[in-house]
Parts: structure tokens; C-alpha cells; sequence
């Protein structure tokens, strides 16, 4: 128990630390306007979605199941999608 | 080039590429003046991550057709970010050596009048924590851990407490997170470092903010160091008796790194357990 303890807090600290780098890394590129409201519904933008793709390892923990999970429903929407624009 | 219609034409008679549908998505945002998404999708390394990047540089470069010289910062700076995001959270992977550990989504916005490129956002989603604490065999740990052991100058590894007592600094393989794990072939970490150093520079952060990143880094490998005596746990006779600590100078060493002005409150938050019962902490050993 005591090494969960140790575990969590490290776990933590770096997920802390990579949320807090890409916050800081967006104060700097976020246009200024952002936290207008208008802003928001008149921008142009492409957004762009990179995520983690399938993954079967030997032995597999509970990331891989929401990796693989996210995939899934991903997929069903893009099938879902393409159903729609097909009709 | 920019009125032209021509990469909306070619999409079907070429095989899909990463340059024609960013151009696709750019004139169609163009025209319709309409969001567009982008989604990247396939199996681990199949090269989603190298594909973002390739399609987020060519957009960069078409919205800034035509600009003045300079004008094109920001787009440069939302480049420059990747290899901080790849630093601290990719790592090697059985089927490929630097893999995303996390999702992201970037929102790339461009400006009403002018259609240049105007600033981004990114989101990150569900970083891999497990590997932090826990490495497969032939698997790494993020890669900002064997960049900072093996690149970072020796003056601020000592501060960090990562030499050795004859003053070389400590290898990855010297360190209980890590040491599981294996080797990224033809990796110069030294190189790695300097451009995450750099990039963080870039992106304005300051000498202090970066200084307290390593020591966040640095506290977790030494976290990993941390012994516990077994005695004091998961007995069956004594369930309640309190833990110890093998080495309570680490525990200092990480306190220090951490800011902690206490390293006691640290041992307390390692050997004891909260329970929160109706708005009540409860601490047990």
C-alpha cells in the first residue's frame, strides 16, 4: 500500500506537469480574443485530432482498454458518418 | 495559388496524401468558411503522430502564402511545440520507438479577413500514466527521463541530485522506474535535450519555471528509489502497524526538490492512507 502510495503521487506529479506544459505552452500560441464569446462562434478553424491508435500488447492494462475503446467509438462515428454522406 | 481550385480537383485521382487534404481542408475553410476537422486515425505506429505534424506544417506554410517575412511567428511557434509534447509524453513502445502516450486535438485558428494562420490550442487527452511508475521489458519510460540523465550538463544534475558520489552522473538503468526497461537505438540524448531546452526557451518559459520542471522529473525518478520495510506492511499479524521507510534521506532529497519545507509531511503522506467519510479525513498507517 505504502508503494501505491509512492506510485500515485509519482503518477501524478508527472501527469501535473505535462497538463501544466501544455497550458503553458498554449498561453503562448492561444489567440488573445479567446475568452471573448463572440470570438468562438466567428473563428475559422481546422481542428486536428491525433490520438493514440490500437494496441494489443502481451500483456495489457487498463490504458489500453480506453485506447482501444476511443478507437472504437471513433470509428462508429466515422462509419456512422460516412453511411450519411453515402445516402 | 490561393484563388485556385486545383487541390479540391485532384483529390480523387491520386492516392490520399497528408498534403492534399490539409490543402483540401484549407480552401474548403477558404470558401465555405466553414470549420474543418481533421482526424487521424490507424493502428500504433502507423504514423498518426508524423502525419499531424506533416499536415499542421503544411498548413502553417499555405496560410502563410503571400505574408510578409516574420509574419509567420506564431505559426512557427505552434510547430515548435512538439518536441516538448513528444519529450514528456511519448515514449518507445514494443512496436515503436517513439510513441504517443497521449491523445491530442489541435485547434488551429486562422483570422477572418486574411486567413492566416492566427494562433492554436492544444488539448491533451489521457496521458499514460502507468508508464511513469512501471515499464514493460524492451519498452521505455517517456523519453524526457533518459534526456535529462543523459544530455542535461552536469552542474544542474548535481543540483537535481542525479551524480553519483564520484560526480558522473546516474544512468537510466540506475533507477527503479526505469530500470525494466530498454534502449532506443541511435538516440543522442544530449542532441534531444538541447531541443526540448530550447523549445521550452522559445515558448517563453522562464529559467526558473524550466529549473522547476527538472525537478519535478527529477523528484519522480527519486520517488521511485523510495524503499519501504516489508516488515511494516501487508502483515497479516500486525495490519495496522505503522510503515517505515528504508531510506528516509531520499525522502528528504525528494522534499527538497519538491519544495516541501517539511519532509515529515511527506513520510506521513507515503505511509498513511486517507479515507474520506463524510467530509472527514480520516488518516490510517
Amino acid at each position: 500500500m505504502c508503494r501505491n502510495n509512492r506510485d500515485s503521487l509519482a503518477k501524478k506529479l508527472f501527469d501535473n506537469v505535462f497538463n501544466w506544459l501544455v497550458l503553458k505552452m498554449n498561453k503562448t500560441i492561444e489567440p488573445l480574443e479567446l475568452n471573448d464569446s463572440n470570438f468562438g462562434e466567428m473563428a475559422k478553424t481546422i481542428g486536428l485530432l491525433d490520438i493514440f491508435g490500437f494496441e494489443n500488447f502481451d500483456t495489457n492494462q487498463f490504458e489500453q482498454f480506453c485506447i482501444n475503446y476511443v478507437n472504437e467509438k471513433l470509428h462508429k462515428l466515422y462509419i456512422a458518418a460516412i453511411f450519411e454522406a453515402e445516402k | 495559388m490561393v484563388t485556385s481550385d486545383a487541390p479540391l480537383q485532384i483529390k480523387r485521382s491520386l492516392p490520399p496524401h497528408s498534403y492534399a487534404l490539409s490543402a483540401l481542408a484549407y480552401y474548403s475553410l477558404r470558401k465555405e468558411a466553414r470549420r474543418q476537422g481533421i482526424v487521424i486515425s490507424g493502428e500504433s505506429g502507423a504514423g498518426k503522430t508524423e502525419s499531424a505534424k506533416v499536415c499542421m506544417e503544411f498548413l502553417t506554410k499555405l496560410a502563410s502564402i503571400g505574408g510578409e517575412p516574420g509574419e509567420d511567428d506564431i505559426g512557427k511557434k505552434i510547430l515548435a511545440c512538439n518536441p516538448v509534447l513528444e519529450g514528456f509524453g511519448n515514449a518507445k513502445t514494443v512496436r515503436n520507438d517513439n510513441s504517443s502516450r497521449f491523445g491530442k486535438y489541435v485547434l488551429m485558428y486562422f483570422a477572418i479577413n486574411t486567413d492566416k494562420v492566427y494562433g492554436a490550442r492544444t488539448k491533451n487527452y489521457l496521458l499514460e500514466k502507468s508508464r511513469v511508475v512501471m515499464v514493460a521489458p524492451n519498452e521505455r519510460g517517456y523519453h524526457i527521463f533518459y534526456f535529462l540523465l543523459g544530455g542535461c550538463d552536469l552542474v544542474t544534475l548535481k543540483e537535481l541530485g542525479l551524480t553519483k558520489p564520484d560526480g558522473k552522473a546516474y544512468l537510466w538503468s540506475d533507477f527503479k522506474y526505469l530500470e525494466k526497461g530498454g534502449v532506443r537505438p541511435g538516440e543522442d540524448a544530449g542532441k534531444e535535450f538541447r531541443e526540448v531546452l530550447e523549445t521550452m526557451q522559445k515558448m517563453n518559459f522562464s529559467p526558473e519555471e524550466i529549473k522547476g520542471i527538472w525537478r519535478c522529473v527529477a523528484a519522480i525518478l527519486h520517488m521511485g528509489q523510495i524503499e519501504f520495510d516489508p516488515a511494516s506492511y501487508d502483515d497479516p499479524k500486525s495490519p495496522s502497524a505503522p510503515g517505515r521507510i528504508k531510506n528516509e534521506d531520499i525522502v528528504r532529497l525528494v522534499a527538497e526538490l519538491l519544495g516541501y519545507a517539511n519532509a515529515d509531511e511527506l513520510v506521513k503522506i507515503l505511509l498513511q492512507s486517507v479515507n474520506v467519510i463524510n467530509r472527514q479525513e480520516i488518516w490510517s498507517p
